[in-house]
């Protein structure tokens, strides 16, 4: 779980109050736990609401106007084992906090925009939009980090 | 795909194979955040049992007041009056209101005495003002204080009238002075004799003898009827008359022999105007700690097996941990109602209609919503910290109780209330904390519900009054305590002796409205 937390923290500390919390919660309720689903999941998404309540007590999201997006985001290959996990850790923790949060919750996570837009109380375009330039900053650090990995 | 060629993907691809990857090896947090997450545990099981206590040390510091208001009021009640005030209104209850007449008299005769004038006449002024002072000291008794009061009130206007010169014939003036002393000196004989007497006795005479002094007074302004003084006091001098004068209708012979101009104006003794009252009406307010002391507890055949293998045995356990975990909670009441007085005493017969709403709580680790396991899937992961149920009971009650109070006096006093009610559960409602598919409502029309739809109850309180002088209203504020006859479950498997019952503890404060009742 605290792979998880890093992830969505933007330092090592901030993710361990997440942990904390997330740990507080799965305490409190345990009981109510009803293997609707394997007992990891549900943790995992206590863990992902305690760092969605972090964010919005640290760094309010602002709205951002949904601006232009890509409809289709360029597809570009990456070969795996050219990258670690610290790396590619560090790289998303770089990214600014809206973009970490839709970016995780999109492209690790496995949640729809809509989804998203609710969770984060922001609109499906905003989300769209935020997760698109997200995409957009992690590709060009990727691929600073194969060239440089290449070289 | 060929085992050659190293797995490629898109950017989304990269980062979830690597990151969940990497997630399923262990990335340990340090250390201490172990240590925090058990400090913290234990701060917030802390601030549950900090929250526990709050409601308690507000419940004792709210007896605490009542008990000082409850003991100021009745230090006010028995040292706070003065003695005199308080029998002053049974001098307007003397035979035939002839006391009423006589002080009437009395004070009104006064300032006609300074105008008549007295001229040098001093020894009756001396002699009245020796009258009050025998007359206060030969008793304590708040009506003879006041009377003498007056005694030396009509000394002083003598005294003033001394200086203001003679304007009356000498005889007339002497013939004055010579009855008022006569008058005063029967006051004396009469107040003499009025110490050594029983209550009852006294007054009368004390009431003749006043009303001889009075008469005397009377006839004091009128210096031309010289003859009518000089026969009313050879008559008042006259030891028979003044035997007779122990009694009203002797002095009406007294009154009689008067001419018409002087006889004394019938003065009208202010009643106290009529109420009928024998309603009172009011609003109150009850909180207090509500224990349901529900035991859902049966043997273990006792429960249904219906919901699968071992849930009778899981049910049973549930229902342990339950009442093991059952905590009082807050209790709210709203009352109107109506008192009938019985009779003429303090004693008031009331009824009315009241809404409450009890809440508790209670916790099991398989959500025991009341009568049963709410879901048994929980009973898988059961063995989690215990689960925390609220519940709330609401119900409408008419009850009927014998009331104490005192309803005519002002200021503080006491009441008690003791009495029997009769409730239908109208509503109970069961919540698991973050689990609503687990809520459970019943009502007064559920087939299934686990509670009794009509319990009955006995109560008491007792309390102060507040009642302002001169308004038609009354707060009432007191503790009250409250028990069931029956238990709150509809099925308990105790008999009857050995059922666990609801009460409650609380504080009631009230309004009353209505008017004032006049007691005989």
């Amino acid at each position: 779980m605290m792979a998880v937390c890093l992830r969505y923290a933007q330092t090592t500390f901030e993710a361990e109050d997440v942990l904390q919390e997330g740990f507080l919660t799965v305490f409190r309720t345990l009981a109510s736990f009803r293997r609707e689903c394997p007992l990891e999941f549900w943790i995992r998404r206590i863990m992902i609401n305690a760092a969605l309540r972090q964010h919005r007590r640290n760094a309010p999201l602002v709205a951002v106007s949904d601006g232009d997006y890509p409809e289709t985001l360029a597809s570009e290959e990456f070969t795996f084992s050219n990258y670690a996990y610290a790396e590619l850790l560090r790289v998303v923790q770089e990214l600014a906090p809206r973009y970490r949060l839709v970016f995780n919750l999109y492209a690790i996570e496995g949640y729809t925009h809509k989804e998203i837009g609710e969770m984060l109380d922001i609109s499906e375009g905003t989300s769209k939009s935020q997760y698109s330039r997200a995409r957009v900053v992690l590709q060009n650090k990727l691929t600073r980090l194969g060239t440089s990995a290449t070289s | 795909m060929n085992a050659s060629t190293p797995p490629k993907g898109s950017l989304e691809d990269l980062f979830r194979h690597h990151l969940l990857e990497s997630e399923a090896a262990a990335v340990p947090p340090r250390f201490q955040v172990w240590e925090q997450l058990d400090n913290s545990l234990l701060l917030a099981q802390n601030e549950q049992y900090r929250r526990r206590l709050l409601v308690h040390r507000w419940a004792i510091a709210a007896s605490l007041l009542l008990a000082s208001l409850a003991g100021g009021g009745w230090w006010h009640s028995q040292f706070g009056q003065a003695p005199s005030l308080a029998r002053a209104p049974h001098l307007a209850t003397a035979p035939a209101g002839l006391a009423a007449q006589a002080m009437h008299t009395q004070t009104t005769a006064s300032p006609v005495l300074a105008t008549a004038g007295f001229g040098q006449v001093t020894r009756p002024a001396q002699h009245g003002a020796h009258a009050a002072a025998l007359l206060s000291s030969l008793t304590n008794q708040s009506a003879i204080d006041q009377t003498a009061t007056l005694s030396e009130a009509s000394a002083s206007t003598i005294m003033a009238a001394a200086s203001a010169g003679p304007s009356l014939p000498a005889t007339g003036k002497n013939q004055a002075a010579s009855y008022y002393l006569a008058a005063s000196r029967g006051a004396h004989q009469r107040s003499t004799r009025f110490a050594a007497m029983d209550r009852t006795e006294s007054e009368d005479t004390y009431f003749a003898g006043n009303q001889s002094l009075s008469l005397a007074r009377i006839a004091l302004p009128a210096g031309s009827a010289a003859e009518s003084l000089a026969t009313v006091d050879a008559l008042a001098t006259n030891p028979d008359v003044q035997a007779l004068a122990t009694r009203p209708s002797s002095l009406a012979l007294l009154v009689a022999s008067l001419p018409a101009s002087l006889s004394p104006v019938p003065v009208e003794v202010p009643t106290v105007p009529a109420t009928a009252r024998r309603w009172q009406y009011g609003l109150a307010y009850t909180a207090s700690s509500f224990q349901p002391n529900i035991d859902f507890t049966k043997a273990a055949g006792g429960y249904s097996a219906s919901f699968g293998i071992n849930s009778a045995s899981i049910t049973r356990t549930a229902a342990v941990e339950y009442r093991n975990n059952l905590r009082a909670g807050l209790g709210q009441r709203l009352s109107g109602w109506a008192a009938r007085r019985l009779g003429a005493g303090r004693w008031s017969l009331r009824t009315g209609l009241e809404l409450a709403q009890n809440t508790a709580t209670s916790a099991s680790s398989v959500a025991f919503v009341g009568e049963q396991v709410a879901d048994l899937s929980y009973t898988q992961a059961g063995a989690g910290s215990p689960q925390r149920t609220s519940y709330r009971y609401r119900s409408a009650s008419v009850p009927a109780e014998l009331q104490y109070a005192n309803p005519l006096k002002t200021g503080f006093s006491l009441y008690g209330r003791v009495g029997a009610l009769v409730s239908a559960l109208l509503n109970v409602r069961s919540d698991v904390d973050g689990n609503p598919e687990a809520t459970r409502t019943y009502s007064l029309v559920s087939a299934n519900s686990p509670y009794r739809r009509l319990t009955g109850s006995v109560r008491g309180g007792a309390g102060m009054q507040y009642r302002p002088a001169g308004h038609q209203w009354a707060l009432n504020l007191g503790p009250m305590a409250e028990l069931g006859i029956l238990s709150l479950n509809s099925d308990p498997s105790q008999d009857f002796w050995h059922q666990q019952r609801p009460y409650s503890f609380g504080l009631e404060a009230g309004l009353e409205l209505g008017r004032t009742p006049k007691l005989p």
